[in-house]
């Protein structure tokens, strides 16, 4: 019991005092640039978060961008894992260099991939030179930026899909795969109907973890654009940014931000029923 | 029986095998280093910028060789008093990461060894910690802050980042103290061991490599957190990406600068984890698969 | 189908897993590759299914070489030890997996896996998934799916060892059966005697990478050629004293008595064992060894140390000077301290080589 108590009263000062203090902020018109001291106005914030157009256009680009970059990264961190599995010399010490991207503060990230987009003397552009392809705008324009992101994002995070994949991979059982050589099944075969099924549960609880923690993407993009050009890349988080501490409407800046927890929890709860991950947790039956 | 003579052939010699085995092992190199070098060369890059003149850094086409400078780190540590950030982030996120490995070892084995009503309430509080929204939370806390006269300093990050940490280290840590055997701790209860004396003197050296995955992998998130730090200091308690940011917001940016800043941001960090990265893989993925 | 394999052997770096191995198998015997963990036994299975591949040698089946061959080429079907099931196909899946790799066409697919199914009474069990099944029930879904194929080919690793003793029991004959009636060449692989015993036309004993003896059950536990054998097989093991020659061309051991009853064939052996250098044993299986009138010819005095009464049988665990053996009889009155005296049959006296070594 003593165990317990630490951190369950730490929780519930440091963490849902907070909540439920912004949960309160959100139903009143606090903005201290304005000059309004937050009288209650109970659910006005939210009504008019539901016609704030910019709002939606945000969560709209924050689907996309979780849907897009985890859905990439993971075809392409089970693509890895599948080449890393082979226990090759070396492959150890490339291994280890292709984990670092997660490593790196996403500050640094940002600061990275914005010096090699740079139109006039980044190297993303000297390379596609070499390749005699025309030079990109990347960040700078409205229409590639996103893709730009997307890229900075697959880059950042795939390693952390492979790493657990991989491990993952490792460890499944080998006689599956060896009845499998002996009845003579080719390489796709084996993949799709053992390896991939065998790989589920990993598969479906880092993709989660993937999906929470993309829908919350910040620190990267802000760096990299700011959230343009025109609105381009303008993700949910970093508009609450703004709302919040460009324009200081704490209000109904709460208000925003308990609707993107709400936004994140659905789609966390249909992702759940969706691949039964409850059930997952429950049945571990290696055959 | 026909299965051989017609669909066979002749035997298959040694060599046709191994050519075989060769052939994909080159192929397996190939697409290994193409991956590698996708993931490293923005690395390699930054760290070649750091060490490069303001000059250097903007000319086109790129400059692989150069004569390497340490004014942007000279500039980093002297005109932006870069060390006193790295030693708030040194503080602050050591500090944290201790409290939260305490706080979430103790509940972690509370979670495992015991059953109580309510348990598995206190499981998912923990769990739902995990996706909230840091901007959810950054304005009331900012708004208490002032008030309680806790902004700019240490002690409001250390109280943050240990929140951070602790569904991580509860969520982890059970898993790799349920897979500590009942029985031994039964054993040294039976050999005259308290409750106390069982967790800290038997259970806790048989997790130490949980404990460490887990260590290195909460330091390595509050070493780059970003948002909560920006938010709640200013001058006196900023960390190390609140640094670098700042390097990129003026209009002229400078990149010699922020290649340095990056630089020192994320080396820290690499080094820690990849001396740990034997413990790192079975952490993650406890955390991962079995959680 | 028969297998030959000549000159077989494999090394892991260093160590030496398999040692130059001969054997040759007639279509549709039953051999059984016994020894130890860490024999080499798995390794030589695995080598003639092609899982790995041989350091040096060849492997045959049915005169063509297959020794670098891809499993699927050699026409074989295995049983694992932890069945090797397919954990996300239903049981009727697992079956059919192999038949439609080969590309047999569905009607006929769906024939051959009821039959087999039928045959091995998991009729009922087919929409279930491995993850739901008793052991038992996972490991005729195994042999279902190797037999489906209707293999020429059968080996099995260890199938039996995961389940529990009565079990064991039981499907040890009813692999036997289903094997016999289907004539199909089968490599089996255990390190429990009594399954080798029960169940092999041949059996090839194996210790650290070399094989020891190969043999009819019968013949290898009436004839060990080593101590290691000789202890491997039965139950209790059989009793081995050292003995040495005397200058006279005579056996002599501490058991004397006994060794004075060792058919001249044995002497001869022992004579041949002994210019070689090896060192030997006087041999004799505790279920040889009778109780006899004290005095009477060839009967040692013994000291009575404990008595095991087993129902159907007791050991009678007896001391004569620093020598300890045990003897074998039905119910007994005999009791611990007591003394009493012990004879040889001499037909089944033998002399036991020391070390194991390689068949010549």
């Amino acid at each position: 019991m003593i165990l317990l108590a630490p951190a369950v009263i730490y929780m519930t000062v440091v963490g849902f005092y907070p909540l439920v203090y912004s949960a309160y902020i959100s139903f009143t018109n606090y903005n201290p640039v304005q000059g309004r001291e937050g009288a209650w106005i109970g659910l006005e914030n939210y009504v008019t978060a539901l016609s704030d157009g910019q709002f939606w256009h945000s969560l709209l680009l924050t689907g996309i961008f979780t849907v897009l970059s985890v859905g990439l990264s993971l075809l392409l961190a089970i693509l890895l894992a599948l080449l890393f599995n082979k226990q090759l010399p070396g492959f150890l010490i490339l291994r280890t260099i292709v984990l670092v991207p997660m490593l790196v503060t996403p500050i640094a990230v940002g600061i990275i991939w914005r010096t090699m987009m740079n139109a006039e003397h980044g190297l993303l552009n000297f390379l596609l030179s070499i390749l005699d392809i025309d030079p990109q705008p990347w960040i700078g324009s409205s229409a590639s930026a996103f893709a730009s992101i997307l890229l900075v994002d697959v880059w950042e995070w795939t390693p952390f899909l492979f790493i657990i994949v991989l491990a993952g991979l490792r460890g499944l059982p080998a006689s599956p795969f060896e009845a499998a050589a002996i009845d003579g099944a080719g390489a796709f075969r084996v993949f799709f109907n053992i390896t991939l099924p065998m790989l589920r549960p990993v598969i479906i609880i880092a993709t989660l973890l993937r999906i929470i923690d993309a829908a919350r993407t910040y620190d990267t993009v802000y760096i990299l654009t700011r959230g343009g050009p025109d609105f381009a890349t303008d993700l949910a988080s970093i508009y609450l940014q703004r709302v919040n501490f460009q324009f200081f409407n704490l209000g109904y800046g709460s208000a925003l931000s308990w609707l993107m927890l709400l936004a994140i929890l659905i789609v966390v709860l249909v992702y759940v029923k969706l691949t039964g991950f409850l059930r997952l947790a429950s049945e571990k039956e290696p055959a | 029986m026909t299965v051989y003579s017609a669909a066979h052939g002749a035997a298959p010699s040694r060599a046709a095998r191994f050519t075989r085995r060769a052939a994909g092992a080159a192929g397996a190199y190939v697409l290994a280093i193409l991956a590698t070098a996708f993931f490293a060369l923005p690395l390699v890059w930054i760290a070649l910028s750091s060490v490069k003149s303001e000059a250097d850094i903007s000319a086109y086409p790129p400059m692989w060789i150069f004569t390497p400078t340490a004014a942007n780190f000279e500039e980093l540590f002297g005109k932006l008093k870069a060390f006193d950030a790295l030693l708030n982030s040194a503080f602050v996120v050591c500090i944290s990461t201790l409290l939260a490995m305490i706080m979430g070892t103790m509940a972690a084995y509370a979670l495992a060894r015991f059953s109580f009503r309510g348990k598995e309430n206190v499981a998912l509080q923990v769990l739902s910690i995990r996706m909230m929204p840091a901007i959810v939370s950054v304005i009331p806390l900012f708004i208490i802050a002032r008030s309680l006269g806790v902004f700019d300093t240490p002690w409001l990050l250390i109280a943050i980042y240990a929140l951070n940490g602790l569904p991580f280290v509860v969520w982890v840590m059970r898993v790799f103290i349920q897979d500590v055997p009942k029985s031994i701790e039964e054993a040294a209860m039976i050999d005259g061991c308290g409750r106390y004396e069982v967790f800290f003197r038997i259970t806790l050296p048989l997790v130490v490599p949980g404990l460490a995955a887990v260590l290195v992998i909460i330091f390595m998130f509050s070493w780059n957190e970003y948002l909560f730090a920006s938010m709640l200091t200013s001058s006196h308690a900023k960390t190390l990406p609140v640094l670098a940011a700042n390097a990129i917001k003026p209009k002229a940016i400078s990149w010699g600068l922020s290649s340095a800043a990056a630089v020192v941001m994320s080396l820290p960090v690499i080094l820690l984890v990849l001396s740990a990265q034997r413990y790192l893989v079975r952490g993650l993925t406890l955390g991962a698969v079995k959680g | 189908m028969s297998i030959k394999v000549k000159g077989l052997s494999k090394r892991f770096g260093s160590h030496v897993a398999v040692r130059s191995l001969d054997i040759e198998i007639a279509d549709g015997e039953f051999f059984v590759l016994l020894g130890p963990s860490g024999c080499g036994k798995s390794t030589t299975l695995r080598m003639i299914a092609g899982l790995d591949v041989p350091s040096a040698g060849q492997v045959s089946i049915h005169g063509r070489d297959v020794t670098y061959a891809e499993p699927r080429h050699r026409d074989i079907a295995m049983v694992f030890q932890d069945y090797g099931l397919y954990p996300n196909m239903t049981v009727y899946q697992n079956i059919e997996f192999p038949l439609k790799v080969r590309k047999v066409p569905k009607p006929e697919r769906r024939g051959k896996i009821l039959d087999t199914a039928e045959r091995l009474g998991i009729g009922d069990l087919l929409q279930r998934k491995p993850g739901k099944i008793s052991g038992g029930q996972r490991q005729r879904v195994s042999l279902a799916r190797a037999l489906v194929r209707s293999p020429h080919v059968f080996l099995m690793d260890e199938p039996l060892s995961n389940l529990d003793a009565a079990l064991r029991a039981t499907m040890r004959t009813e692999i036997r059966q289903l094997v016999a009636n289907l004539g199909i060449t089968t490599v089996y692989v255990t390190h429990d005697q009594v399954e080798a015993m029960s169940m092999a036309d041949r059996i090839g004993i194996m210790h650290r990478g070399d094989m020891i003896q190969v043999g009819a059950p019968l013949q290898v536990y009436d004839n060990p050629r080593t101590k290691f054998v000789a202890q491997f097989i039965g139950s209790p093991p059989m009793n081995l004293i050292p003995a040495t020659l005397s200058r006279d061309g005579r056996v002599t051991s501490s058991l004397q008595p006994f060794a004075d009853l060792l058919p001249e064939a044995q002497r001869t052996g022992a004579i041949d064992l002994a210019a070689r250098g090896v060192p030997f044993f006087l041999g004799v299986r505790p279920e040889h060894l009778t109780v006899c009138a004290s005095g009477s010819a060839n009967c040692v005095e013994a000291e009575v140390e404990i008595v095991e009464p087993l129902g159907q049988t007791t050991n009678i665990h007896l001391r004569v000077g620093d020598t300890h053996f045990v003897l074998v009889t039905g119910r007994s009155t005999v009791t611990a301290g007591s003394m009493v005296g012990v004879v040889a049959n001499p037909e089944h006296l033998r002399v036991v080589e020391g070390e194991p070594r390689p068949a010549a």
